[in-house]
């Protein structure tokens, strides 16, 4: 078991933004969490990230309670990457501060930018990059320390729709190759099914855990075959559209 | 999506109109319109002068500044190059010392709220003061001291300089992003320390600079003043002697419109430094 949350409440400012909270993940899940605007997803994953503490519960990362040290990834929304540092310096960042070598960290942020096809803009600064290529380097600074768990927080959201499609794609084959422990939250239901084997659905405030599901489908998944569409009407059905 | 994502893409796009405009107008026709400005301004500036409004036209002018700037004045037995050189010696102490204490100070007061709750009050108190009104008691201060003209103007220089370089670091200490502060977090970072060098101090040095060029600019403002009580013969105090001794016209304006240009680039020249060291920041 990567990742324990049990019972976990978060009170902000006197409300109840999550309540009871359990979720459990094996390693090499690809879970996604959805739900409705403001259901608390992205503050399940701060906590998850050790950014904030539980207000009751427990949070366990690989055995041990969650909290500063723990060695998760986190993918912010746009990024978040350093814009004084170079694609390959964003990269090494998370190396440099576990005090790999100079030449492991070169090999390593190089293996990296070739995966995620962003061989050959190792010198460029983050404002000249598009939308898309600012999410690669994003998701290769936190693969290249390879995290028990990588948290991410609607990476594709801003981006648009082809470049999004291209993304997933490449997620999925990336998490086939690496086999990490990926949480991500979502708004996009299609996203949601066509990435992960398991769907995690919060209710809206306070954010209980609605229902969880596994998908089976076989990969490489297809939008529009049936068995895609029944989940996506059932999710979309628990969420009341 | 949240407010960040607004604001994100508002920068993007504000930086690629910025670009667009730079790479349209001052590339690709390098400067006619401030070409045509100059043009403009020399046939006002003739035609006052023929009118007899002014003492001196664009040409005599001229003539004038190219013997200050080589023979130099006979009255003085200096160059314009020397002078200018005096003051400029006299900003780069005052203003030097200034930055010296403004950026990490301003650093300081950005990261410590507290700090600037409990000192901020001295702040606001003596930033409205004006630079010139420091000279008497600059010169009780000094009085012992072997230069005490010298050690007033360094002081001018030195107030003047210090507030927007102070301003400009404790503000955008005050506007790092927290998001990347929580980055830095994620990936390993978990020392204030490795937080205040991996991601506070890059993150200023842009408002550094920009802090360091007005401090530049409000200092030479100053130094032209604090030259006027007396002291060694920079530029300020020809100007003024210039003045007392007959009301020179052309040497005043040779002088003024110099310490203009002077100023002018000093400022281009830190924009071009800026870029160079912050090549990432969207200028």
């Amino acid at each position: 078991m990567v990742l324990m949350v049990e019972n976990v409440d978060k009170e902000i400012n006197g409300e109840n933004v999550l309540k009871g909270i359990s979720i459990t993940l094996e390693e090499g899940d690809f879970a996604c969490l959805t739900g409705p605007s403001g259901c608390g997803k992205t503050t399940l994953l701060r906590l998850i990230a050790g950014l904030i503490q539980p207000s009751s519960g427990r949070i366990c990362l690989n055995g041990s309670l969650a909290g500063a040290k723990s060695d998760s990834g986190y993918v912010f929304q746009e990024g978040a990457l350093f814009p004084w540092l170079t694609v390959k310096q964003n990269v090494a960042f998370g190396l440099n501060l576990r005090g790999k070598s100079p030449k492991e960290t070169r090999d390593l942020v190089q293996e990296i930018l070739n995966l995620v096809e962003l061989a050959g803009f190792e010198e460029y600064y983050p404002k000249e990059l598009s939308g898309g290529m600012r999410m690669r380097v994003a998701l290769a600074r936190v693969l290249v320390y390879q995290p028990k768990l990588i948290l991410m927080d609607e990476p594709f959201a801003a981006l648009d729709f082809r470049t999004r499609h291209k993304l997933q794609r490449d997620m999925v084959a990336l998490w086939q190759r690496l086999k990490p422990t990926i949480l991500m939250v979502t708004h996009n239901i299609d996203e949601a099914v066509y990435l992960s084997n398991k769907i995690i659905i919060l209710s809206g405030r306070p954010g209980q855990i609605q229902e969880q599901i596994d998908v089976t489908i076989e990969r490489p998944r297809v939008r529009t075959e049936r068995s895609f569409s029944l989940i996506r009407k059932h999710i979309l059905s628990l969420l009341g559209e | 999506m949240s407010r960040y994502s607004i604001d994100q893409s508002i920068k993007t796009d504000s930086s690629i109109i910025r670009r667009s405009r730079q790479g349209g107008l001052q590339v690709k026709l390098p400067g006619w319109e401030r070409l045509a400005a100059g043009l403009a301004g020399l046939l006002v500036w003739q035609t006052f002068a023929s009118l007899g409004v002014i003492a001196a036209s664009p040409s005599t002018l001229w003539q004038k500044f190219i013997n200050l700037l080589i023979k130099g004045d006979p009255l003085y037995n200096l160059t314009l190059i020397q002078m200018i050189g005096t003051s400029l010696a006299t900003l780069l102490v005052g203003a030097g010392l200034a930055f010296a204490l403004a950026i990490p100070l301003g650093i300081l007061f950005g990261y410590f709220r507290s700090l600037n709750r409990f000192l901020g009050l001295y702040i606001s108190l003596c930033r409205p003061i004006p630079p010139m009104a420091w000279i008497p008691l600059g010169y009780i201060l000094f009085a012992r001291l072997p230069q005490p003209t010298f050690w007033v103007q360094i002081m001018v220089v030195f107030v003047g300089a210090f507030f927007p370089c102070f301003n400009a670091t404790a503000h955008i200490v005050q506007s790092a992003d927290p998001l990347l502060i929580e980055a830095a977090q994620t990936l390993g970072a978990r020392r204030q320390r490795q937080i205040l060098l991996k991601v506070l101090l890059p993150s200023v040095v842009p408002g550094v600079i920009s802090g360091v060029r007005s401090g530049l600019g409000v200092g030479w403002m100053c130094i032209i003043g604090a030259e006027f009580v007396g002291g060694r013969m920079g530029i300020g105090a020809y100007i003024w002697s210039v003045y007392n001794i007959g009301g020179r016209m052309s040497e005043i304006m040779i002088a003024i419109l110099s310490v203009g240009l002077v100023g002018y680039l000093m400022n281009e020249g830190i924009n071009l430094i800026g870029r160079r060291i912050a090549r990432w920041y969207s200028w």
